[in-house]
C-alpha cells in the first residue's frame, strides 16, 4: 500500500514517498517516483490510483507553469494548493480523481508550508501529514518526535524512524522510499532509502 | 420510447455505481443518490449514504470528518462554538481545523459535516456575499443570509452538499439571530440555541440543561464552552479542543478552549 508522508522543519519542508508501482499482487517496479517537482519551489507527493495520480499531477504542473508564463510571477504555495483543491472539488461530483496529495512549498514571505489535500478535496495546512496504511505508523512516530523548527538532521532522523517503523510493522511494506526537500534554494531530491535494488535485465 | 427509458436506466445505474465507488460504498447500495441530479428520490435516504470503515461497520457520509457546532443567544449578543478536529473516519488528521467562518462583523457561519463540501459551500457563500456587498453597498442581514444558504442548498436537492450549517448573527437593532438547517436547506429558527454535527444529540441535551435566557457575554461564554466540551467528550469523532466566538454589537471575542485532547 502506498505510503506518503511529510513534515515542515526550520526553513524547509520534507516529503517522503514509497516507490513501488503495484498492481494487485504484482510489483511492476520499485523505483517509481511519486513526488513531482511542481515548480522551482514546490513539491507534490501524490498517492492513489496510478493513472489519476500521474495525469492529475501533470495537469496541475502544467497549469501552474501556464500561470507563471501568463503573469510573469509564480504561484504561491497556498494559491497552488487552493487551485489543486478547486480542480479536485469540481471533478468530485462528475468524474472524481482518486489522488491524495501532500503539497510542500517554500515562499519567501511565508517560509515553508505543507498542505494536506484529500481525494475528496479536503484542504488543510498542516505541520505533518501522511496518507495510506503507512500513515497509521508515520503519524504516530511524528506525533511523538516532531516539534516545530526541527533542523534538517533531526527531520531526516525522524523521516528515517518513520520508514523503519513502516518497514517493520506494515505487512506489505514497500521496500524503497524517496525523500525530497524544498527550501529557499528550491525543490530537489534529497535521498533514496533502498532496501531492495531493482535487478537490471543484463545481469540475469 | 421504451428503449430510451432503458438506456437512461443504464446510465443512471452506471453513474450510481461510480458514485458508490468514490465514497467506497459497496455497489449493493446503488440506487443512491449523490450522482448529479438525475436519479429518483430514494426510498431510504439513510441506507444510501454509508461508507465502509477499515473496521468494517459502515459510517454515514456526514460522519466522515466529524464535527460539533453550537450557537447560543444571549442578551444582545450571541456565541458560536465548534470543535477543532479534522478526521478521516477514525483517524485524526489535524487538531486545528476551522469550522466557523466570519461572513461579516455581525454574521458568523459554522459548517458541520463533510469538510470538502463545507469548504466549497463557504467559498460559494463568501462569493455571493461579496457580490451582495458590491451591489447593495451594505452587509447582508442574518435572516437574508440564512435564506441565501437555504436556497443554495436546495439547488442541489438531488445531489446535495453534505453539510449542516449553523448561522449566527446580529440583525436589526443588534437583535441576535441564530438558525440551523439540514443538508437540503430546511431552516430551523430557534430563540435559544441550535446545534449541528456528529455530537448533536449530546449537544442538545447539554444545551437544554445549561441554557438560560438573557445571559451576559461572559456567562454565555462559560455556558456554551461547558456544553460543547461535555458533549464532544462523549463523541469520538469530534473534540480536540474548542473554538468559541462571543459577539456583541461592539466587539468579537475569539477564544480557544483546551479540553480532553483525544
Amino acid at each position: 500500500m502506498e505510503c506518503v508522508f511529510g513534515l515542515v522543519g526550520d526553513g524547509f519542508a520534507i516529503v517522503a514517498a514509497d516507490t513501488s508501482a503495484v498492481h494487485s499482487i504484482l510489483v511492476h517496479k520499485s523505483n517509481e517516483d511519486k513526488i513531482m517537482v511542481l515548480d522551482s519551489h514546490k513539491l507534490v507527493a501524490a498517492s492513489g490510483e496510478p493513472g489519476d495520480r500521474v495525469q492529475f499531477t501533470e495537469y496541475i504542473q502544467k497549469n501552474v507553469a501556464l500561470y507563471q508564463f501568463r503573469n510573469g510571477i509564480p504561484l504561491t504555495t497556498p494559491a497552488a494548493a487552493n487551485f489543486t483543491r478547486g480542480e479536485l472539488a469540481t471533478a468530485l461530483r462528475k468524474n472524481p480523481y482518486f489522488v491524495n496529495i501532500l503539497m510542500a512549498g517554500y515562499d519567501k514571505e511565508i517560509g515553508p508550508s505543507l498542505y494536506f489535500i484529500d481525494y475528496i478535496a479536503t484542504l488543510h495546512k498542516v505541520d505533518k501529514g501522511a496518507f495510506g496504511y503507512g500513515s497509521y505508523f508515520s503519524l504516530s512516530i511524528m506525533d511523538r518526535h516532531y516539534h516545530s523548527g526541527m533542523s534538517l538532521e533531526e527531520a531526516i532522523g525522524l523521516v528515517d524512524k518513520c520508514i523503519m517503523e513502516i518497514r517493520s510493522r506494515l505487512v506489505v511494506a514497500p521496500p524503497n522510499f524517496v525523500i525530497k526537500i524544498v527550501d529557499k534554494d528550491g525543490a530537489r531530491e534529497y535521498a533514496w532509502r533502498e532496501s531492495l535494488k531493482d535487478v537490471s535485465a543484463t545481469s540475469a | 420510447m421504451g428503449r430510451l427509458i432503458n438506456a437512461n436506466d443504464k446510465v443512471n445505474d452506471h453513474q450510481a455505481n461510480e458514485s458508490c465507488a468514490f465514497f467506497n460504498l459497496s455497489p449493493l447500495h446503488s440506487g443512491l443518490h449523490f450522482s448529479a441530479g438525475r436519479s429518483p428520490i430514494p426510498a431510504k435516504l439513510d441506507a444510501a449514504r454509508r461508507i465502509d470503515t477499515p473496521a468494517g461497520s459502515p459510517m454515514s457520509i456526514f460522519e466522515y470528518n466529524g464535527s460539533a457546532l453550537i450557537a447560543m443567544v444571549g442578551k444582545n449578543c450571541f456565541a458560536i462554538a465548534s470543535d477543532r478536529r479534522l478526521g478521516v473516519q477514525l483517524q485524526t488528521i489535524a487538531t486545528d481545523f476551522q469550522k466557523i467562518y466570519k461572513v461579516h462583523d455581525k454574521l458568523f457561519l459554522g459548517l458541520s459535516g463533510l469538510a470538502t463540501d463545507a469548504q466549497t459551500l463557504y467559498q460559494r457563500l463568501v462569493f455571493r456575499h461579496k457580490l451582495y456587498q458590491l451591489r447593495e453597498e451594505r452587509d447582508m442581514k442574518p435572516e437574508t443570509f440564512a435564506n441565501l444558504v437555504s436556497s443554495i442548498l436546495y439547488e442541489k436537492r438531488f445531489g446535495p452538499y453534505f453539510c449542516q450549517p449553523v448561522i449566527a448573527g446580529l440583525g436589526d437593532e443588534d437583535k441576535p439571530f441564530i438558525c440551523t438547517m439540514d443538508s437540503i436547506g430546511a431552516k430551523e429558527l430557534a430563540k435559544d440555541f441550535v446545534v449541528a454535527g456528529t455530537a448533536s444529540e449530546s449537544l442538545y441535551g447539554a444545551c437544554e440543561s445549561m441554557f438560560k435566557p438573557d445571559m451576559e457575554p461572559e456567562e454565555l461564554f462559560e455556558t456554551i464552552s461547558q456544553a460543547l466540551l461535555s458533549s464532544v467528550d462523549r463523541d469520538c469523532l469530534s473534540g480536540w479542543g474548542g473554538h468559541v466566538y462571543v459577539v456583541t454589537s461592539t466587539e468579537i471575542r475569539e477564544r480557544i478552549l483546551k479540553g480532553r485532547m483525544d
